[in-house]
């Protein structure tokens, strides 16, 4: 039996898949670093970028098998996946889809429509594998473009995996300076794209690494989404319970209504009852389908229900 | 002293006035909306209603053909919407500036606190709804809601969108901006006249 009730929920053990985007030499490759255990998926040396006491274990591989093989090979050993950059690992993807899917190559020998397709299903199917075993932090380039009057930041990454690359991720945010100080934003905005969640929202000021300080930024966010899943989940159990009861009774007086005469007296349960969360609309949702079923209606005029003549 | 009249809004009056900054035509077809006039529905639109009666149909319980054209994007939903209400009609009054206002939506999909809004998107993009008014709007209808979330399919793959409370702007800015609007266009009457309740 797999069943467990709130209270008994452990998120001391999720792992958290993350994007990080910015503009080249913000440090985002350093930031990453400072996530639990790491090994550095290195595609686009960004360790050469890296000062030497923050540096950590990397895998420098130059096909998408290669980094398969180092990402099997780092379970149990790493807790926590870098892939720097999500841009290059895509190419890398690309190549790989061509050699070994002869619907990923145009009869030119350019990059098929199908091709893309096969890359989109692989990111998922690698995002979820990955996240079994590690957080992971997908790391894009980001680029400036016009749109209208407005900066946007975009990720620098083949056009169609941009969309996908959000999918798995459970937070993002856009890596930047400002007034000499850096800030990751994890709210989105018509600037730049970011995803909020757990309770991780707007901007948090990345404190500047003094020699000496530990790398450990990330290692804190993911242990604050953890208490903050825990939180979330303990205050909202006996709301869940009471919103459980609500439905269940509801459905149980909704089973009731036969006639016209019926459903007011089947209202006012229905009010009565204690609600949580949605249950007094999902209640009246489920009132006005079996309204539907019995073919009663409101009249208007009469200020009655009635039978659909 | 006589009181305003109560004046309904909906998500996809407040859409198509979105549309006036950002498309050519988009004063006309803002204009026909809010004369209330019937448009044809586009492809893009009888697409989105056919793929929401065929995940409407899984989720009552029929089963969908292994050959159906869709069978991953709808198995992929169904599965995350299953227990929830379908086409949730709301309405709430509120008050913005003294003046009365019926908020009025039909959610796709609601459970447990959470709210999802069901698109069919050929060309989706990311952060494609995120100054859409429809997610206070739909936040401001269901007080005691957590989230709203777009579930998205381009027929093949499925996105999400998903909008926590805590980081949506209140739907009084959009309306006290959409008023003004009105107001400096001239068109105050017109939405009066067309939109009043009762």
């Amino acid at each position: 039996m797999a069943i467990t009730k709130p209270a008994e929920m452990n998120f001391s053990g999720k792992n958290i898949i993350m994007i990080i985007s910015g503009l080249p030499g913000t440090g985002k490759t350093t930031l990453a670093l400072s996530a639990p255990d790491v090994l550095l998926i290195d595609t686009d040396e960004g360790m050469a970028r890296v000062n030497p006491s923050h540096r950590k274990d990397a895998s420098i591989c130059k096909t998408y098998e290669e980094v398969l093989a180092d990402v099997k090979a780092a379970e149990g050993v790493y807790k926590t996946i870098v892939v720097d950059t999500t841009g290059a690992l895509i190419e890398y993807m690309k190549d790989w889809a061509m050699r070994t899917d002869p619907k990923a190559s145009k009869k030119d020998g350019g990059f098929s429509l199908q091709g893309y397709g096969i890359i989109k299903s692989e990111f998922i199917r690698l995002s979820a594998e990955l996240r079994k075993k590690f957080n992971v932090i997908y790391l894009f380039h980001e680029n400036m473009t016009k749109v209208n009057e407005d900066i946007f930041y975009d990720l620098v990454v083949e056009g169609s995996a941009k969309v996908c690359c959000w999918q798995p991720a459970d937070i993002g945010a856009h890596l930047f300076i400002q007034n000499g100080k850096r800030y990751l934003g994890f709210t989105p905005t018509e600037q730049y794209s970011a995803k909020s969640a757990y309770g991780i929202k707007g901007l948090v000021e990345v404190p500047e690494l003094k020699d000496g300080d530990p790398n450990d930024f990330l290692t804190k966010l993911f242990g604050k989404i953890r208490q903050n899943l825990a939180a979330e989940s303990e205050s909202l159990a006996p709301q869940k319970k009471q919103y459980q009861d609500a439905l269940s009774d509801s459905a149980k007086i909704v089973d009731t209504v036969e006639e016209p005469a019926d459903v007011q007296e089947a209202l006012r349960a229905i009010e009565a009852l204690p609600h949580a969360l949605t249950s007094l609309k999902e209640a009246k949702a489920l009132l006005k389908k079996r309204l539907d079923e019995k073919g009663i209606v409101y009249d208007k005029a009469t200020k009655a229900y009635v039978k659909k003549s | 002293m006589s009181r305003s009249p109560k004046i309904r809004i909906t998500q996809s009056l407040l859409s198509s006035w979105q549309w006036v900054f950002k498309l050519d035509d988009g004063y006309e077809d803002f204009l026909r909306t809010l004369n209330r006039e019937k448009k044809p529905p586009t492809e893009a639109m009888l697409d989105g209603i056919r793929f929401e009666n065929v995940l409407n149909s899984v989720l009552n319980g029929e089963q969908i053909p292994p050959d159906h054209e869709w069978l991953f994007p709808i198995t992929e939903m169904a599965e995350e919407l299953k227990g929830s209400q379908q086409q949730v009609t709301l309405f709430r009054d509120i008050e913005v500036d003294g003046q009365p206002i019926l908020l009025h939506g039909v959610l796709d999909y609601l459970r447990e606190g959470h709210i999802w809004d069901c698109k069919f998107s050929k060309r989706y993009h990311l952060n494609k709804y995120l100054d859409s008014p429809q997610t206070p709007m739909y936040l401001a209808l269901v007080p005691e809601a957590l989230d709203f979330t777009y579930i998205i399919t381009d027929g093949k793959y499925v996105y999400r969108e998903r909008y926590p409370r805590e980081i949506v702007p209140d739907i009084n800015n959009t309306i006290n901006q959409f008023y003004r609007f009105l107001k400096q266009h001239d068109l105050w009457e017109t939405y009066v006249e067309h939109w009043r309740v009762g």
